[in-house]
């Protein structure tokens, strides 16, 4: 079985960790094992990463630390964060969650949830980046139907302004006005077929 | 497969990993070099020395309960908690006979692999495929963790008449992440045995 192959970054100082996530984790994600953040940053530098499985005990720049520095960066502030740790208290867990973390897996773990788990937020995180585009594009949508309406509307209220102006030429300012209206309610009839497709081309 | 180590709870350990036997001796084989270091570190321990000796001491616990040897994690744990409480006096009280037990732990692994590994000899080859190390030092430039885990995977799996440390030398770069200068000695060895 093969899943799509997202890239995940697995920073611990504990090698025998790094091997356990690696050997479950490498069937379905490539993994880069990392041995201090230190080495993330550099590799970061490299690798833009699905996701980041970070542990928190670790000497010189700790897996808070780390986070922080993350998200303070504008190339890394998007990645999406796990802590993994052997921490089991619920003010570590609360901190890590506090500092933007998705989740907080304790050690040692079961790697048949551990695989649950990471495949559950890497589908909420294409999830959520779907809707984002599906948004975008929703807006240029919404702004050319804008565009579309002001041009008739504008017809509208020039020969209006026109014609209560000079009433002279009323048959031929009525047709204009009853152009502009027609165009109108063409796109407004044909609005619910263009949201069908472009709904369709954001699949 | 029979996993008989004195101290250990194999199917505490297996659950862990699915009951998958790949990834428990993997873990096991990684256990044995982590768990000496780890001891090194732990073997003094003064008031200064306290905040590095609660990370290394979560740390043999994080290990020892990943291969299921219950007692030094409880173990691990226990002096964590006092570690953490500036109990300087309970540590050293039982920081010596914890070491002690790990110790002869990390040893009988070993020697439990070292017979695993007679049993199953690996082919021996004159030196490293000069095709997979050329195809090594790309992945290496090229960031490409697959291709290296590829390439790894199959110079590994046999034993060299020659040149056997670059294998293992290669493979402490890839744990350092390394990789500029894995392809530079790559590099190297390529124009020398041109």
């Amino acid at each position: 079985m093969t899943r799509e192959q997202k890239t995940i970054i697995v920073v611990d100082d504990n090698d025998s960790n790094l091997t356990a996530c690696k050997k479950i984790l490498k069937p379905y994600y490539v993994v880069y094992p990392v041995p201090s953040a230190a080495k993330m940053f550099d590799l970061l530098e490299h690798v833009i990463p699905d996701l980041i499985l970070l542990d928190v005990e670790m000497p010189d720049i700790n897996g808070y630390e780390a986070a922080r520095m993350l998200k303070n960066s504008e190339t890394s502030k998007k990645i999406p964060l796990i802590f993994l740790t052997a921490r089991n208290d619920s003010i570590s867990e609360m901190e890590g969650l506090n500092l933007g973390a998705l989740d907080y897996i304790h050690k040692p773990f079961v790697s048949a949830l551990l695989l649950r788990r990471l495949e559950m937020h890497l589908s909420l995180i294409d999830y959520q980046r779907l809707l984002e585009e599906r948004n975008r594009s929703k807006d240029l949508f919404l702004s050319g139907i804008i565009q579309e309406i002001r041009s008739p509307l504008n017809t509208i209220l020039d020969v209006s302004d026109a014609t209560m102006n000079d009433p002279g030429d009323i048959k031929s300012c009525l047709g204009k006005v009853n152009n502009a209206a027609r165009q109108l309610l063409e796109l407004i009839n044909n609005t619910p077929d263009m949201i069908r497709i472009e709904a369709r081309q954001a699949y | 497969m029979d996993i008989d180590i004195p101290g250990i709870n194999k199917e505490i350990g297996l659950a862990l990993y699915n009951m998958d036997e790949d990834i428990y001796l993997a873990v096991l084989r990684s256990y044995v070099p982590n768990a000496f270091k780890t001891i090194e570190m732990l073997r003094s321990v003064s008031a200064d020395t306290l905040p590095d000796y609660i990370i290394n001491i979560h740390g043999l616990k994080g290990i020892s309960g990943g291969i299921g040897a219950e007692k030094i994690r409880e173990g691990a744990l226990e002096l964590e908690m006092e570690a953490k409480a500036g109990n300087l006096p309970g540590i050293l009280a039982k920081n010596g006979e914890l070491l002690r037990k790990t110790e002869v732990l990390a040893s009988d692994i070993q020697s439990w692999l070292g017979n695993l590994d007679k049993q199953n000899p690996r082919p021996l080859l004159d030196c490293p495929d000069r095709l997979l190390l050329t195809q090594l030092r790309k992945s290496f430039e090229a960031y490409d963790m697959q291709g290296i885990d590829d390439v790894m995977d199959q110079l590994e799996s046999a034993d060299y008449k020659k040149d056997a440390s670059l294998i293992v030398w290669l493979r402490e770069k890839i744990k350092e992440m390394e990789f500029s200068s894995a392809a530079s000695r790559l590099s190297a060895y390529e124009e020398e045995s041109a």
